[in-house]
């Protein structure tokens, strides 16, 4: 009988970008066992939360920095819900055109980052050079790279003039060579598809029992997306035709990133549209008093399904915030997925869930 | 086109990246930077130090003095929104890192100007508990 | 804002959850509110496009048991509820939150079990070994 010994994937380790620690147990080359330990980056946000609701915004986005507006839209919304405020129809769009971008470049940055889990290097400086057009896009949109400010309860901050749509349209043009070829790479180049295919198999039953969210769950069958439940629209989602969810059936780990590639194509048609609908109007409503009651909120976040629940008791403070991360679901189906692999295919298997630990832990 | 014609498109092209310090930052119009008091138009209502997120304001009504810690300051520009007067304006600066904390202190001299008479969601009659 | 919210008590709570389990529903989060002595806890299903509540509130002393038999997606969040609440459920999945004997107890609660509720968050009173750092 093989011995089985235990690896470590510590919180330190060069091939992940935040702490987490898995510990595997292997025998000879094969994982045969798993228990994920979480917990090293809590910085204690939900509690921090309830001290004044209005500051909210702000901490809301460094809950995470790759998925920071969509946190903030996403509490945004819930404390709109409980006070029954209606933003504008222009912030509604707005919003939708930062997430989207947001989406874009978490995407670029995650194929960057599962090219250089296995070794690729070249292709994770392509892809975030390609970032860079993102970056400056919503620097001039919002004044900041990386954590917008541009949510407040009632609408958004600051408004796009002509001159900075036609910016953006002109952005959305270079993608058009850059992603195809991206597409091109990843549908034939033989070191990411020999590498990728066959690894890290999540069934369908296993991603539906599970609980999987995002991409993760979309590329084993599971046709789940916060954006097309019709009966709770968030942003300006139910205004747009051409949205459409890419849901793939092999569920290893080359579907999981090209379901994210496709992803990209239709978030490339999805900020056209909205450019194309923009109309002058307001961008905020007036708020007055304090949150009372809760509400629920869900927001399509890159990497999956993102909840926040908000209770107040009408004072400044909150009563209490919970937040539900993509990757806090996403973490248990690792563990089918990881079993039987060999200890080489760790990385790839691990990077291709797109782990955001800062978010699982808050 | 493949990663290889990529490639070698790439060893024939100029550099992507700036060789920042060296070269100037490229900073798009409209980007945060730091923050400034127009002392003349401040009337102490202290929106601006109860505002912010992170406690980079330090307002003395007495002493007639603000304090901004620029280190701590994260540019969301809240103090900006919630100052009735405009007396505080952000103006396009990239902060370079440094070794100690920068406490830029304004001083009003004299007396406060008069609140004058506005309908903003803030028009404060006096610090509100 | 959730479609259908229903309020259970412990004796119903167990069969609205199977109830949930049968139609295919899909377990999303649980949110866990802190009401001094007693824990409410908000179980979120999405069953078809729609959004259900489970709510149950229970005093703190009292077992919530878990439901990870029913849908495993829930043993996460209920080691959460165990460590950041103190709240106890027999059977939730074995792996720790935050490590044991760190002198923090149940953090978000308002009234902290034990130490002194109206304290400031003093340090833990056996720290670990400090290195001269004042």
């Amino acid at each position: 009988m093989a011995r089985t010994t235990v690896v470590p994937l510590g919180p330190q380790h060069p091939v992940l970008v935040e702490p987490i620690h898995l510990r595997f147990e292997v025998e000879e080359e094969v994982v045969v066992g798993l228990t994920p330990q979480i917990g090293y980056n809590h910085r204690g946000i939900e509690k921090l939360m309830e001290n004044d609701w209005k500051k909210n915004n702000f901490l809301s986005e460094r809950v995470c920095g790759i998925c920071s507006h969509q946190h903030s839209t996403a509490y945004t919304q819930a404390v709109e819900r409980v006070m029954g405020i209606e933003p504008p129809e222009r912030a509604l769009l707005i919003r939708t055109i930062l997430m989207e971008l947001q989406r874009i470049h978490s995407h670029l940055l995650i194929i960057g980052l599962e090219a250089d889990a296995i070794g690729y290097e070249n292709l994770l400086m392509q892809c975030w050079r390609d970032r860079e057009i993102v970056m400056r896009i919503v620097e001039l949109i919002s004044g900041n790279r990386v954590h917008y400010s541009m949510n407040q309860v009632g609408g958004v901050r600051r408004d796009i003039d002509d001159a900075k749509v036609k910016e953006i349209e002109s952005a959305l043009a270079k993608f058009d060579e850059r992603f195809a070829d991206l597409d091109a790479i990843m549908r034939k180049d033989p070191t990411w598809v020999k590498r990728l295919k066959g690894i890290g198999v999540l069934t369908r039953q296993q991603a539906w029992d599970l609980g999987a969210v995002g991409p993760v769950a979309r590329a084993s069958g599971v046709d789940y997306d916060v954006r097309s439940t019709r009966a709770h629209p968030f942003c300006a989602y139910h205004m747009l035709k051409s949205f459409k969810p890419v849901v793939r059936e092999d569920g290893d780990t080359w579907s999981r990133m090209m379901c994210r590639m496709e992803e990209l194509w239709v978030t490339q048609k999805m900020i056209r549209e909205c450019l194309g609908l923009l109309k002058p109007g307001p961008i905020t409503v007036e708020v007055r008093g304090h949150p009372n009651g809760q509400a629920w909120s869900r927001v399509e976040a890159s990497r999956g399904e993102l909840v926040y629940f908000v209770k107040g008791s009408g004072k400044p403070a909150l009563d209490r915030v919970k937040i539900r991360t993509p990757t806090f679901a996403n973490i248990p189906p690792l563990v089918p997925m990881l079993m039987g692999c060999q200890v080489a295919d760790i990385p790839p298997i691990v990077t291709a869930i797109d782990p955001c630990i800062c978010c699982t832990d808050r | 086109m493949s990663m290889l014609t990529n490639s070698l498109k790439n060893l024939f092209s100029k550099p992507a990246t700036r060789l920042y310090p060296y070269e100037e930052a490229d900073i798009q119009r409209d980007c945060r930077g730091r923050i400034e008091y127009d002392m003349s138009k401040c009337i102490w209502c202290m929106m601006c130090s109860r505002r912010c997120p992170v406690f980079a304001i330090e307002s003395d009504k007495a002493a007639q003095t603000h304090k901004v810690f620029r280190m701590r300051c994260i540019a969301c520009g809240a103090c900006v929104e919630a100052c009735p007067t405009d007396a505080i304006s952000m103006r396009q600066h990239y902060q370079e890192p440094g070794y100690a904390p920068i406490i830029d202190s304004y001083k009003q001299e004299g007396a406060p100007p008069k609140p004058a008479k506005k309908e903003r969601a803030e028009a404060p009659a006096g610090p509100k508990a | 804002m959730a479609d259908d919210a229903v309020k259970a008590t412990i004796a119903t709570w167990r069969g609205e959850i199977e109830g949930m389990k049968k139609a295919g529903a899909r377990f999303v989060v649980l949110a866990a509110v802190d009401h001094l002595d007693d824990i409410e806890v908000i179980y979120l299903f999405h069953h078809e496009g729609a959004l259900k509540e489970v709510k149950l509130m229970v005093p703190y002393e009292a077992d919530i048991p878990s439901i990870t038999d029913l849908f495993p997606s829930a043993g996460f969040v209920e080691r959460e509820m165990v460590d950041l609440f103190g709240a106890k459920v027999p059977g939730a999945a074995p792996f720790l939150e935050l490590t044991e004997g760190s002198g923090i107890v149940a953090p978000l609660r308002k009234k902290r079990p034990g130490a002194a509720a109206a304290a400031a968050p003093a340090p833990a009173p056996a720290p670990a070994p400090k290195q001269g750092v004042s």
